[in-house]
């Protein structure tokens, strides 16, 4: 990696790409330089139509016979480019050299008529050249206006034209013109000299800072792509509520929502069905905000979610996930979390609170919202080790509860007033008979209110249950093995947790494996297994999966991890066309790799790797199944 | 999966790091089979590679044949796991391991 950017940093700075986007900024600054120079030579003309009125009417004491002499031709000299330049908008390169020339002419006649009056009309054409940001331009300006000013005092000088300079009147026309150009131009020249070294500086700065500016612009562009793209990544790993079964949309009404106050948040909500009875409800906070809030974030909810898998119990969760937090050492970084699991046969909640926002209930029956002031413990990630307690209620058909973030209560409003709960227990008061999806918009509509014009400050995420009705799922609906976690939520012997059944449902895609494994990981972990034993384990659960998701054109894929007293037991469901993949002839390996055909190889490795390998087809689904005996 | 190049006149030695399985090799495919144009001796380090599953021995295939025309590949510090694959596979024989 770090060889490919110091070769990129090496890449030739006059690449023609490169080139070619400079030129791009510049010439769009060239269009609008090219207007200032348009309307500088529209002024320049007002100006000599006044000295022209002054010249005439004697205020300028100028040889009458001299002023349509030079007037005319030094107005010619500007109208036309003018023009020129109107008619092509500006957008021509050759624009500012025909306007610059006229500039410099144009100076020079009026030099010659005016030669007392107008000691400034020398710098004008540099000035107005530096606004070009190109330092040749600007030295290419300085030394035609030298020539044509040089030319111009020289003429002047023969006294062939225009009116001569009384202040160095001389005996013969030589010393004349001596003393004109060493007296008069020469330190006239030099004083330019210093103006046009300004002037290029001047070009010199406004070039690096127009293409400063560009980086920035494109950093920020980059950015927020950037951002956008977290946004999308971050929305996606909420989950999303159409993947419920059938089952728990019957018993319970779910609704949930977060909206950043930046790109990315620090909020999540999350509702795992643990089983077909067992919804496990969450919401956090991680403290801060923006992109460092984010990232701990998407850490936080997977270590939570791994952990949900194999601890069905709130408390025990926080307990983990806090140490597991704290010891990422990430100082100062905290995420606050309220974790429920409802038992949708009868409605029981068990619930555990690390230092987050009290919820809200209203009872089927009861006018108001209350808060439930559970039992809180510390934050997760601040302290190394911290227990948490449980609280239990049941909540009946008809029963509402409502968890948020700090960003509901906590909305201000222009004039620093927060929210509050009180405000926020009425709002749901007065929502709660609609679906749950329309009691959260219209809360959030309330905050918005409330919140006028103040800018949301916090992340504001929102989630609501309500029960339908309590009840088993029927018979026929039960998986013939039973559920995933047969126990009663926080009382698990511990000689019972050796055989907790874990199961995972999978999409058939190639990200799901990878998801698969990470699953994988803290139940091995769990089981004392050897790294050798979990890379096993790890690679034929890849290649089965592999296979199906690239093959079987199943719709769902179930993992099952079973740890047994001798053994640990790896089985794959999947809907796919049946297919045996045992049958497959094992590829000869001692063929040469040449002259091989692909595949094959990953149902051999699985085999070779595992203790025992199994296949049926029930059920309209294939079943294969794997055990590893344990080490020693 | 992450890869790192050390190239130096024709030969290239690549250091990846994480799992050579379906998602990883054809992104390491995708790095590295535009590389090979002129090289004579391609490295492999697996010294990070937590496992490689049978699409990371299609790579491996791969890559082999493509070196087979324009010089040599071998492999270096391959872990003891991903030997075992390539002992079970047979790529152990075929692959040269320094």
């Amino acid at each position: 990696m770090n060889m490919n950017k110091d070769h990129h940093w090496k890449e030739p700075v006059h690449s023609l790409k490169k080139n070619f986007v400079t030129d791009q900024i510049f010439w769009e600054n060239e269009v609008q330089a090219n207007q200032l120079v348009l309307h500088s030579l529209v002024a320049c003309l007002i100006v000599l139509g006044f000295f022209w009125v002054f010249a005439l009417s004697g205020v300028f004491d100028i040889d009458r016979s001299l002023i349509s002499m030079f007037f005319l031709p030094a107005s010619v000299s500007l109208v036309i480019p003018a023009v020129v330049c109107n008619l092509v908008k500006g957008s021509k390169r050759w624009v500012k050299y025909v306007m610059m020339a006229a500039v410099i002419i144009a100076a020079a006649f009026i030099d010659r008529v005016m030669t007392f009056n107008v000691p400034l009309l020398i710098i004008i054409p540099v000035v107005l050249s530096c606004r070009y940001y190109s330092g040749a331009f600007t030295v290419l300006t300085a030394m035609a206006t030298s020539v044509a000013f040089f030319v111009s005092s020289w003429i002047g000088a023969l006294r062939v034209i225009g009116s001569p300079d009384m202040n160095f009147v001389a005996e013969s026309s030589s010393e004349y013109l001596k003393n004109i150009m060493l007296q008069s131009f020469l330190p006239k020249w030099m004083l330019f000299l210093v103006v046009a070294g300004v002037c290029f500086e001047i070009a010199r700065c406004g070039r690096n800072m127009v293409l400063n500016q560009d980086k920035i612009t494109k950093f920020n562009t980059r950015v927020e792509t950037e951002l956008e793209l977290a946004n999308k990544i971050q929305s996606q790993a909420l989950p999303p509520l159409g993947t419920l079964s059938e089952e728990t949309n019957q018993r319970v009404e779910l609704a949930a929502r977060m909206i950043p106050a930046k790109e990315v948040g620090g909020d999540f909500y999350d509702f795992i069905e643990l089983d077909e009875n067992h919804l496990a409800l969450m919401i956090a906070d991680v403290a801060d905000k923006g992109i460092a809030a984010a990232l701990y974030m998407m850490m936080a909810k997977s270590v939570l979610e791994n952990r949900l898998m194999t601890t069905p119990s709130p408390a025990q969760v926080l307990e983990k996930v806090n140490a597991q937090l704290f010891d990422k050492k990430l100082k100062g970084m905290f995420v606050t979390v309220w974790l429920g699991i409802l038992d949708m046969r009868n409605g029981e909640l068990v619930m555990a609170s690390a230092g987050h926002e009290y919820p809200a209930l209203k009872r089927n029956g009861s006018d108001s919202f209350e808060l439930l002031r559970d039992k809180h413990g510390f934050v997760l990630g601040g302290l190394k080790s911290v227990k948490y307690t449980e609280s239990k209620i049941t909540l009946n058909e008809g029963d509402i509860l409502f968890v948020y973030t700090d960003g509901v209560p906590e909305a201000n409003n222009i004039s620093q007033e927060q929210f509050g709960t009180d405000r926020m227990l009425r709002s749901l008061d007065s929502h709660c008979s609609g679906t749950m999806n329309d009691m959260i918009l219209k809360v959030k509509e309330d905050v918005d209110v409330f919140a006028d014009e103040a800018p949301q400050f916090d992340d504001t995420t929102m989630l609501a249950v309500k029960i339908l009705k309590h009840g088993e799922v029927p018979e026929a609906k039960q998986q013939p093995d039973g559920a995933v976690l047969t126990h009663k939520h926080g009382e698990i012997p511990e000689a019972e947790q050796q055989t907790v059944i874990a199961k995972l449902t999978l999409k058939p895609e190639l990200p799901e494996i990878e998801r698969a494994q990470q699953w994988l990981l803290p139940l091995e972990a769990h089981e004392n297994l050897s790294d050798k034993q979990c890379k096993k384990i790890a690679i034929c659960v890849d290649e089965i999966l592999n296979n199906i998701i690239q093959y079987s054109g199943a719709q769902t894929i179930e993992l099952e991890f079973t740890p047994g007293p001798k053994d640990i037991s790896v089985v794959i469901r999947d809907d796919g066309k049946p297919f045996n993949p045992l049958e497959l002839d094992a590829p000869d390996t001692s063929i040469p790799l040449k002259q091989r055909k692909a595949g094959g190889l990953g149902v051999m490795i699985t085999r070779k790797f595992m203790s025992r390998t199994d296949y049926s087809y029930e059920n309209g689904r294939n079943i294969f199944a794997a055990s590893l005996i344990r080490e020693e | 999966m992450n890869i790192k190049k050390e190239r130096k006149d024709n030969s290239l030695v690549v250091f990846f790091d994480g799992r050579l399985d379906a998602i990883g090799s054809p992104e390491a495919e995708a790095q590295l089979v535009p590389e090979l144009t002129g090289i004579t001796s391609l490295g492999l380090d697996f010294s990070k590679v937590d496992y490689v599953s049978s699409a990371g021995l299609r790579l491996l295939l791969y890559l082999d044949q493509i070196m087979e025309e324009q010089g040599e590949m071998y492999l270096t510090n391959v872990p003891e796991i991903v030997k075992e694959i390539f002992d079970v596979t047979g790529f152990l024989e075929y692959v040269k391991i320094v």
